[in-house]
């Protein structure tokens, strides 16, 4: 839903990094997109195309990763991935009480510049 | 004349670079760059969080408490505000944010309920971001404040990725929305730290079950105080009120 403004995001960031970096194109850019980050890698692969238009990001090849969510069960105190993304069970001993401790994120893994 | 890039200048740094010390070359622009992979590892919405930790600080320092109130659009948020506004008078100094796409109904509103309110359209923009909140501080917020209330735009997934750098977020859920909301967007439900359901004047007219409401919070958030109000008929509105002063006097001894 808010891909549109997550791209214009990752743009201004790029064109912050090809200054200091020094570069002008990107060929390739990975994205590692969490599981419960909100972030809907089909519908970001949709509107890169428009919003990287005549930006430095134009033309390069978008890769997403997923990285799977994983929480902390503050019952049994063990780490697994929740049995149900919806419900936000601990995958040990279904309780609900947990705390996400990955796949929030949202983040540029490396770019591919010339 | 450099060889590399064709211009005239012959500089020292030009001279080092040509030497093959990696230094920065003199004029960058000229050069033709290979192709390389760049590191990064950064969120892409870490300009976000660094301002909301900014905004925080400020928030902290000024001992005012801030509430990002999320939910979908038409789930009541401005009648509760301006209930609110109204009960709270003369009891602390608050103020209203009150985002949309555009328009300033929901200030016009506000106002007329006795708020200091300001409207921030967002445009295209589906939620508040941490800069817009910051471009109000100290001068709209100002730093004598008891309560600052964020009114974000009506939607219940993107304003939970955006950090503005509020002391709690709270969740609303109308009646007439559907039980299972926070099945569907459990993030927001997740995080709140306090979900209030709205519009319970309407039970008796819909085929809705507050067992079940709680069922489906309960699955994602373990943890949060449930409140039941109605804002037209003032049911419940005494424990949200509470809700603000108690936590008011705890947070300002």
């Amino acid at each position: 839903m808010h891909e549109v403004s997550l791209v214009a995001a990752l743009v201004d960031q790029i064109e912050e990094t090809a200054v200091a970096r020094n570069f002008r194109r990107v060929l390739e850019i990975r994205l590692g997109i969490g599981e419960l980050s909100g972030v809907d890698p089909e519908c970001l692969g949709f509107c890169f195309p428009e919003v990287t238009r005549s930006t430095i990001l134009d033309g390069a090849r978008l890769v997403t990763e997923t990285i799977p969510a994983e929480c902390v069960c503050r019952k049994c105190g063990k780490a697994s991935r929740p049995a149900d993304h919806a419900a936000l069970l601990c995958g040990h001993c279904l309780s609900g009480d947990v705390e996400i401790r990955r796949g929030r994120e949202f983040r540029v893994i490396d770019l591919d510049v010339d | 004349m450099c060889r590399d890039c064709g211009c005239e200048e012959a500089s020292r740094e030009h001279e080092l670079w040509l030497k093959g010390r990696p230094l920065r070359p003199a004029h960058p622009e000229n050069i033709p760059m290979l192709p390389r992979r760049i590191l990064m590892e950064r969120a892409v919405l870490a300009k976000n969080d660094q301002l909301a930790a900014e905004n925080r600080r400020w928030f902290e320092t000024n001992k005012m408490r801030v509430l990002n109130l999320i939910s979908s659009p038409g789930s009541g948020k401005t009648l509760l505000l301006e209930k609110t506004v109204q009960q709270l008078a003369g009891k602390m100094k608050m103020a209203v944010l009150a985002g949309d796409q555009s328009q300033d109904y929901d200030a016009q509103r506000l106002k007329r309920a006795g708020a200091e309110v300001l409207q921030l359209n967002t445009g295209n923009s589906c939620h508040l971001d941490a800069g817009m909140i910051q471009k109000q501080l100290g001068s709209f917020v100002r730093p004598d404040l008891d309560l600052l209330v964020i009114e974000n735009v009506g939607n219940l997934v993107c304003p939970a990725a955006f950090d503005l750098g509020e002391s709690e977020k709270i969740a609303l859920l109308s009646t007439t929305e559907g039980e299972d909301k926070p099945s569907k967007y459990p993030l927001l439900f997740h995080e709140a730290s306090l979900i209030v359901l709205t519009k319970i004047d309407l039970i008796p007219h819909l085929d809705w079950s507050l067992e079940l409401c709680e069922k489906h919070i309960r699955k994602v958030n373990v943890r949060a105080p449930i409140l039941k109000l109605s804002a037209r008929t003032g049911e419940g509105l005494g424990a949200w009120i509470d809700f603000l002063l108690t936590r008011q006097a705890s947070a300002r001894p």
